[in-house]
């Protein structure tokens, strides 16, 4: 299993590492300062590493990924795999906190936040929705409450579309 | 002496001791939850500490930490299920205590033990701390440079299965700190035209997201998991009878062990990256090594409780040591503290000794009354507390998934960094699945300013010839000699372990 899991990451990884050293000198203008002095030096060196690093790590997982031939087993049993179910898990987190961070602005905390958490406990296993519901409205008032009147911390409280 | 009975009476002061109250509190209750860890808490709570007076939101932090350490041995105990990877080794007799129906007399017996064992380490933290700072005052950039290596190359190798996918992860995190304005010469670097970067990648929204996001994405995970019949989750009986309470006479009868497994604990504390994991793992081997009935252990030995909760809570008193004399973090928690340190204008390092010894003895005060609460909180509400862990697992996670988003928009205000808390989600999923260790990646990310500004220093100083340099410092020259024998040493265990 030369092209295990970890090794397409460490690919990727590889890949990853040769671009942003490819537009490093665009990110960072070092005023024409020495390599030694400049804001250039740590970010090169950690990118390097990271780059030479990576391919050692790929080296060593296909060296060894001929001697064990249950290489695969012995990264499934590892954790190391990624599947459907994963990868719904990921998408399904990403989608239901990116809509937050993009809802937040025009709804405020309270309407966005009751949705967030309602969304979280369905998907994580929740049954009865009206129950959800009230459950959802209560810890997001707690929440709300304890920032506000607790710690004096201001939440936008309710929907705003004057930026529309 | 002075500074000592004022630290001593700030700390009594009503501020911090409602802060350690509820931070005691909270950190058991976090640390009992599986999966929720102090460090998890403390990056959900740092931001409300903002607000408070410096030593109040130390005292909370520290309180969060203490009571973090103990929680993990209450569903270790009660469910076979460790509420933190510490709390590991404490399940091993624990639990079948528990199944025995002594499980009142094994909980107090983690209490204690746990106590003891931070008091003895909070001690030996005051009696070491003090003259080290003044030795590590004469650290100039080139031993700093190397000082830091060495955490760097420890915590990498030993915080994962691999060193490699360790030091990667550290050197991620050091690329991830370059973000923002150079130190030097104010240049913006990696911050893509985002205004919102100039200032760098905020700790805390990095932590949040590492350790709460993640998370609550391996929870779904295990849930779909569980759900499409993919891989069974075991789930752990629980006697229900709680039995008679510890004998104070039997506890003391285990001094040998506390002290022993305390004195483990301080000393892995003390080294950045081996963490309490492994010094309660230390804890129950030597408890075990040096007990009259070995063959009892796993089977519900008294002994095999204490040695290690006295070694993991002792680590909590040892991690100081480094953060506050070298301004070096140890483990994850220590590393969060250093950004609240920050916020609040402590620069944890050997000159708070000098600048600041009213707050320096503050903080062993606290962490010394921090136990008595520890030990009060934890007998009056370990009960409850048992009764909590049982809550369905779906309301504590989305509660936490709502609390990492709170406290991120508490702490700056800002979408933007929403987005970043979203995006180090991801990554520390994936990072945790593939084992590239998030606490080498967190120390890299803590540490990397002071490398950088030391390290650049450094090859200033050394004026084109560094290795030059670096044979004319000894202390630079020890801790470059520890590295490679660290390096060589890790090494060499794990191809022992492939043979």
């Amino acid at each position: 299993m030369i092209f295990s899991l970890r090794n397409k990451l460490s690919i990727i990884i590889i890949c990853l590492s040769i671009t942003a050293l490819i537009i490093l000198p665009y990110q960072i203008n070092d005023g024409g300062s020495s390599f030694f002095g400049g804001a250039q030096l740590i970010p090169n060196l950690t990118l390097s590493l990271i780059l030479i690093l990576s391919l050692l790590d790929l080296f060593i997982n296909g060296f060894f990924s001929f001697i064990i031939q249950k290489n695969h087993d012995f990264l499934i049993s590892n954790g190391e795999s990624f599947g459907f179910y994963d990868f719904l898990a990921v998408l399904l987190i990403t989608i239901a906190f990116v809509t937050f961070a993009l809802a937040l602005p025009y709804l405020g905390y309270l309407i966005t936040s009751f949705f967030l958490i309602l969304f979280l406990f369905l998907i994580n296993g929740g049954k009865n929705i009206f129950r959800l519901a009230i459950l959802s409205a209560i810890s997001v008032i707690f929440m709300y409450c304890t920032m506000r009147f607790l710690f004096g911390i201001y939440l936008q409280t309710l929907p705003d579309f004057s930026s529309i | 002496m002075e500074n000592l009975i004022i630290g001593i009476q700030n700390a009594l002061t009503l501020g911090p001791i409602i802060a350690l109250i509820a931070g005691v509190t909270i950190g058991i209750f976090m640390g009992a939850i599986p999966g929720l860890t102090a460090a998890m808490a403390i990056a959900l709570l740092a931001p409300i500490t903002f607000g408070m007076q410096p030593i109040t939101a130390i005292a909370f932090l520290i309180g969060i930490y203490k009571g973090g350490t103990f929680g993990g041995s209450i569903s270790a105990i009660l469910l076979n299920i460790p509420g933190s990877p510490e709390a590991s080794a404490t399940s091993f007799d624990g639990f079948p205590l528990a199944k025995k129906g002594r499980a009142r007399e094994a909980l107090q017996m983690a209490l204690f033990a746990s106590v003891a064992g931070a008091i003895i380490a909070d001690i030996l933290l005051y009696v070491v701390a003090a003259p080290f700072s003044k030795f590590a005052l004469k650290f100039g950039p080139t031993e700093l440079t190397f000082v830091v290596l060495f955490a760097f190359t420890f915590v990498a190798g030993l915080t994962g299965k691999s060193i490699i996918r360790g030091l990667i992860a550290c050197s991620f995190g050091i690329l991830c700190a370059m973000v923002g304005l150079d130190p030097m010469s104010a240049t913006p670097r990696l911050t893509f035209g985002f205004i919102e970067l100039f200032d760098g990648l905020s700790l805390l929204s990095i932590a949040i997201g590492m350790l709460g996001l993640a998370e609550i994405i391996f929870v779904l995970e295990k849930k779909f998991r569980e759900k499409y019949g993919l891989k069974k989750v075991e789930v752990a009986q629980f006697g229900k009878k709680r039995g008679p309470n510890l004998n104070l006479v039997i506890f003391f009868q285990y001094w040998k062990t506390i002290l022993r497994s305390s004195f483990i604990g301080s000393c892995v504390g003390a080294l950045p990256g081996i963490g309490a994991s492994m010094a309660a793992f230390l804890g129950y081997g030597s408890a075990k090594k040096y007990s009259t009935e070995p063959e009892l252990f796993g089977k519900g030995n008294l002994d095999g409780i204490a040695g290690p909760e006295a070694a993991n809570s002792a680590v909590v008193g040892g991690s100081f040591v480094p953060l506050l004399t070298l301004g070096i973090p140890g483990n994850v928690t220590t590393a969060l503290m250093v950004g609240t340190f920050l916020v609040h204008g402590i620069e944890p390092g050997p000159h708070v000794f000098n600048n600041q010894p009213i707050l320096i003895y503050s903080i062993f005060s606290i962490l010394l009354i921090a136990n008595f609460f520890n030990l009060i909180i934890g007998l009056l509400g370990s009960g409850i507390y048992s009764h909590i862990i049982r809550l369905p697992e779906y309301i504590i996670y989305s509660i936490v998934g709502l609390t990492c988003l709170t406290g991120v928009l508490a702490a700056s205000s800002t979408i933007f960094d929403l987005y970043i808390v979203i995006i180090f989600g991801v990554i520390g999923y994936f990072m945790k699945k593939f084992d590239y260790s998030f606490v080498a990646f967190l120390i890299g990310f803590v540490l990397a300013p002071e490398f950088e500004l030391s390290f650049r220093s450094y090859l200033l100083l050394a004026q084109g010839d560094p290795i030059g340099l670096l044979f004319s410092r000894p202390i630079a020259l020890f801790f470059f000699g520890l590295t490679i024998l660290a390096i060589l040493k890790i090494l060499w265990d794990r191809i022992a372990k492939i043979n």
